[in-house]
């Protein structure tokens, strides 16, 4: 049996499908596993898309739920990456054509097959939300180092948590190290003050996702940035690795340390 | 001499607060709520009040008085009765009368001590919908995560922003107070804001309302309180001296 985690954010545009992808990507081409993503932003579907699989789709998640399809016509099979799967949300409908009951079976079906189901869940918290939690065992909570996106990240874990669904792990994306040395940004211990749930990563802000995000080949893989560092650490510590995670320190020198600790600095570099 | 108002009634949140004069005769000032509650002809029949008698300490026998005005004559609800000078009222919050606890009211017991009773012993034109108890929170309140209560809240955890208590009573907070706050709802200008850690987004006690400072809003890491002092918020170090 594998596990069904849940990728959210309450906000939108802080990157959740990006880190579903990685995550997705990472699981299956480094460490091995048999991974589905399943996308549940219907109407609004883009995961399909930063895989760069949108052409090959066929039938969908709705065409699922509804009997249309069995779920195995649905999945795509991503040839880059063994073991890695996709199950699109569909395009022309909104979010009501599927409920959580259908999602539960969903997921149900999909962890006998897989190692890894990860949901890529859409922003919001109404029943897009509602269906992508519903068969999740586990949270992943994205969020960015501003305050709206942390406020709406604390919301949704409220909201989890009365859904007894409370193995919720965070991860910070875009941190900008020398905002954050300056002062003009959230630090890591700010943000899990208010949040207290375990982080599982800190993600530096950088380019190469968003280059990688439009050629559609997560960057988790290839690049030897900090970026893909950073996702490849979550990996390892989504697998159960103690990767050691350095505290970020206001007053220290944060750029080598976060160097150091993604792997790309000093001695670790050769 | 110039002519004073000796009972204000103003409405509130959740009813009606009446002001006595603390300083004229009890009967004068009673005589003039019965003829401002006369000339009201009925509007307020129904409704509850809350009666703050300033700094005079109402004996049985006022108390009574009062109760019988209000019940009897006008058929209002009064709710509870608040006494004492403002700079007592926080130490004494413990002596404000319920209404229940008022000799005529129908019932002996300290209620405010959270005696607990059938509700079969409830008379029937007061019922006891607002038991003050306390409602003890065992986690940590989240963005979009509101409390209310009748009585006072206390907390074991943080409330982040976008939370919100509402307390009829006082909110205590073991932990970060970060969201709103509003303590004595029912227009209990005593009640008091306590939390380890005080940075809130707003606070309201009673009908008086204060806001984090635009700028330089410090959290200080010890623990304070909120209450209100002449008309306005005030956030002052809790009364309690730390070990060493």
């Amino acid at each position: 049996m594998g596990e069904v985690l849940v990728i959210t954010s309450g906000k939108g545009g802080v990157g959740k499908t990006t880190a579903t992808a990685n995550l997705g990507v990472g699981l299956a081409a480094i460490a091995g596993k048999k991974v589905a993503m399943v996308d549940t932003d219907i109407g609004l579907r883009n995961l399909d898309v930063v895989m760069g699989l949108e052409n090959r789709i066929v039938y969908d998640l709705v065409d699922v739920a509804e009997g249309r399809c069995r779920l195995r016509q649905a999945l795509i099979k991503d040839k880059r990456h063994e073991g890695l799967s996709l199950l699109p949300a569909a395009q022309t409908r909104d979010k009501n054509a599927v409920n959580p009951e259908q999602m539960k079976k969903i997921c149900g079906d999909l962890k006998r097959e897989f190692d890894f189901v990860l949901i890529d869940c859409p922003a919001g918290i109404e029943q897009g939300f509602r269906n992508a939690v519903a068969g999740a065992e586990k949270a992943v909570v994205v969020t960015t180092p501003e305050v709206s996106a942390v406020r709406d990240a604390d919301r949704i874990i409220g909201l989890m948590e009365a859904e007894e669904l409370t193995d919720i792990r965070l991860i910070i994306n875009r941190m900008r190290p020398q905002m954050v040395k300056r002062g003009d940004m959230m630090d890591m211990n700010d943000i899990q003050e208010i949040l207290s749930v375990p982080i599982l990563g800190v993600v530096p802000e950088d380019e190469v996702i968003v280059v990688s995000t439009n050629r559609g080949e997560p960057a988790v893989t290839g690049s030897r940035t900090h970026a893909a560092q950073a996702y490849r650490n979550i990996t390892r510590r989504l697998l159960g690795e103690d990767v050691p995670l350095m505290p970020l320190e206001p007053d220290g020198k944060i750029l080598h340390r976060m160097r150091r600790w993604l792997g790309i600095g000093g001695r670790q570099t050769g | 001499m110039k002519w004073r108002d000796l009972a204000v009634i103003r409405s509130s949140r959740d009813g009606f607060l009446v002001l006595l004069d603390d300083e004229g005769e009890f009967g004068a000032v009673l005589g003039q709520l019965r003829q401002k509650l006369q000339s009201a002809s009925g509007f307020f029949g129904g409704a509850e009040v809350t009666v703050d008698v300033g700094r005079r300490e109402l004996n049985a026998g006022e108390s009574a008085q009062l109760a019988s005005l209000l019940r009897e004559e006008h058929g209002i609800a009064l709710h509870e009765v608040m006494s004492g000078s403002p700079e007592h009222r926080r130490a004494r919050s413990e002596d404000v009368v319920p209404f229940h606890n008022l000799p005529g009211g129908g019932e002996g017991g300290d209620v405010a001590r959270g005696d607990p009773r059938p509700a079969a012993s409830v008379t029937p034109e007061r019922p006891r919908q607002r038991e003050e108890r306390t409602l003890f929170i065992n986690r940590t309140l989240r963005s979009g995560q509101r409390i209310h209560h009748e009585g006072s809240v206390v907390i074991l955890g943080d409330v982040n922003p976008g939370a919100e208590v509402v307390a009829g009573g006082d909110i205590i907070v073991m932990g970060a107070f970060r969201g709103v706050a509003h303590a004595g709802a029912r227009g209990r200008a005593h009640a008091v804001i306590a939390a380890t850690s005080l940075a809130p987004t707003q606070l309201r006690i009673a009908g008086y309302i204060g806001r984090a400072p635009d700028e330089g809003a410090q959290v200080r890491l010890r623990p304070e309180m909120a209450l209100v002092r002449e008309g306005m918020v005030v956030i002052e170090p809790c009364p309690g001296r730390p070990l060493g």
